[in-house]
């Protein structure tokens, strides 16, 4: 992956006129609308089937428009909280609240309106081999059913920014791990997702490519999504001085990936 | 190239269902036979029910004084005309009658010295002119010893019963074929989810609707039984027209004196595309009733 294909990605006008949007708080005619958190879990208790609690007594409010690492041991249930946020699981106990919805009593037909407003990028990126470069990253948009013009358009603008304008015929398994993410990546912002849900996204690639990523994550933040990257590279989390929800013993203590307070992104608020 | 159709693309060729076809095929084969089969009897007995209904026959016992005989028959005629109208009433000439018998005795067995009763054709209809019927009855009892009026309502019960049978038979096969297919489906819908659970998943998590996933199984499962039943369906109204020439009486002039309804042949045209319908519907609520209960296991 060339640095400069991000670099592009970034500074691109068309990019910023894509993203840059307002988010969570609106303002129209002086009057201020505040949109409901994009994440809040009260007391969450998660189990697999009788198994013991994966999570238990997680509490925590996440602002939108704010940036967080997860971090934790692995087998810690980072991926597990995440499938929690894209509703992928349902708590066994406690309350989920998305976009102010209450994740237990969202009747299955609202599910996927809920789920097109969050972009996840999988730990094992969840592709679909027999489709093409392109035709995985359209996915979200033809779901939404967008008209097969837009569909052509923004994925091909989106593969030329990640660096796989050359590979958008080329199907997963002929891709390197780290083309596989770039295109989980594009696939995951492709709909300009209003939660961006990232699990491990830099465990396939150098530390240098995974700065970039998190770069990337970090502009697509400032122009208004709220970001949660999992992660458990700790020389990621000293250089990115971002809020940290860490998860031990399947619980959640709030904290910050570097000392240096430099960050405008609000802590985690942390309920009990 | 790009794709422009993502529903000819998200389950893969490899996800194609041959064996759907050739199950959905000979499924739709056998379900034209037995309709074919049904609809023939249908119209056979159709035929012979309103023969058996538009006529009464009137057996008058044969005396072996001829002139006893024609009094009896003349008695019998005259209790009928006040009933029915003259030309409503035949009296069948005794060629007519030994004609009846030669199929039983023989054509070349002799039958005049038997003595063979006299009979009259009444054209009434037993369900129309009951009544009438009734009243003959009567009269005929009174007027004319031994004279029977016979309205074949033994025969017509009996053959009735028989052929409600058939049928019943027929259309059973026919229902049984179609529940088969039904189930032949609902099975390959679900083995073909658990194949493609995977890609289920994401696309739930990409946020597609249930309905959107439903309608790739249903357009697959509709497209491998029209593959399959439009060509039984071809196959199967050959062998019909083939066994119905066969079987055609050598005089008769006509192909199918049993299927001449038009109705008929749409009907039996109307199987394939009844398959794919059905077999899509059939593919959609299996995934939906699945995807209720899928996701969180």
């Amino acid at each position: 992956m060339a640095g400069v294909t991000f670099h592009f990605f970034i500074e691109s006008a068309a990019f910023r006129r894509k993203w840059n949007r307002p988010r969570g708080r609106t303002e129209t005619a002086g009057v201020q609308t505040v949109t409901p958190e994009p994440v809040r879990l009260q007391n969450v208790q998660l189990r697999y089937g009788d198994g013991p609690a994966v999570l238990r007594d997680v509490s925590f409010t996440l602002s939108a428009g704010s940036f967080h690492f997860l971090t934790g041991e692995s087998g810690a249930g980072k991926t597990s909280l995440l499938g929690l946020m894209y509703l992928a699981l349902r708590p066994a106990q406690g309350r989920l609240f998305l976009f102010g919805e209450d994740a237990a009593s969202l009747p299955r037909r609202r599910a996927p309106e809920l789920r097109r407003k969050i972009g996840v990028v999988f730990q094992d990126f969840r592709l679909l081999d027999h489709l093409s470069t392109f035709d995985n990253v359209a996915l979200p948009l033809r779901l939404q059913g967008r008209p097969e013009e837009e569909v052509r358009r923004h994925v091909t603008e989106l593969l030329e920014w990640v660096g796989l304008a050359d590979r958008m015929q080329a199907r997963p398994p002929l891709l390197s791990g780290g083309q596989q993410q770039r295109i989980a990546i594009a696939r995951a912002v492709i709909t300009r997702p209003s939660l961006l849900l990232a699990d491990e996204p830099t465990g396939n690639v150098d530390d240098a490519i995974a700065r970039r990523l998190l770069y990337l994550f970090g502009e697509l933040n400032r122009m208004g999504a709220t970001v949660v990257i999992a992660t458990h590279n700790p020389r990621l989390l000293s250089e990115f001085d971002r809020p940290v929800l860490h998860l031990e013993n399947g619980t959640v203590t709030a904290g910050r990936s570097s000392r240096t307070p430099s960050d405008d992104s609000p802590p985690p608020e942390q309920t009990s | 190239m790009i794709a422009a159709n993502p529903h000819s693309l998200l389950l893969g060729k490899r996800g194609a269902s041959p064996l759907l076809s050739w199950i959905v095929g000979f499924m739709v084969l056998l379900a034209v036979l037995a309709a074919a089969g049904g609809a023939a009897l249908n119209e056979a007995v159709s035929g012979w029910g309103k023969g058996l209904q538009g006529s009464v026959t009137v057996r008058v016992p044969a005396p072996e004084d001829a002139a006893e005989a024609d009094a009896l028959l003349e008695s019998v005629l005259k209790v009928l005309r006040q009933g029915v109208s003259a030309e409503r009433v035949r009296v069948l000439p005794e060629t007519e009658i030994q004609a009846l018998l030669k199929p039983w005795l023989g054509a070349q067995a002799d039958l005049s010295g038997l003595p063979l009763p006299r009979l009259i054709s009444l054209d009434l209809d037993i369900s129309r002119d009951a009544e009438t019927i009734r009243a003959l009855q009567s009269r005929l009892a009174a007027a004319a010893t031994g004279a029977v009026l016979d309205d074949h309502g033994e025969w017509r019960n009996r053959s009735a019963g028989l052929f409600l049978f058939l049928r019943l038979l027929a259309w059973s096969a026919v229902g049984v074929v179609a529940f088969c297919a039904i189930l032949t489906v609902t099975l390959t819908t679900r083995s073909s989810m658990a194949a493609h659970r995977n890609i289920i998943e994401i696309l739930c998590l990409l946020g597609a609707r249930d309905g959107y996933i439903a309608g790739l199984f249903q357009n697959r499962a509709a497209r491998a039984a029209a593959l399959g039943s439009l060509p039984a369906a071809v196959a199967g109204l050959a062998a019909v027209l083939a066994l119905a020439w066969k079987v055609a009486p050598p005089d008769s002039g006509e192909l199918l004196p049993w299927l001449r309804g038009m109705s008929v042949w749409a009907g039996l045209l109307l199987i394939a595309p009844a398959a794919a319908l059905t077999a899509a519907l059939t593919a959609r609520w299996t995934v939906l009733g699945t995807l209720r209960t899928m996701e969180q296991n």
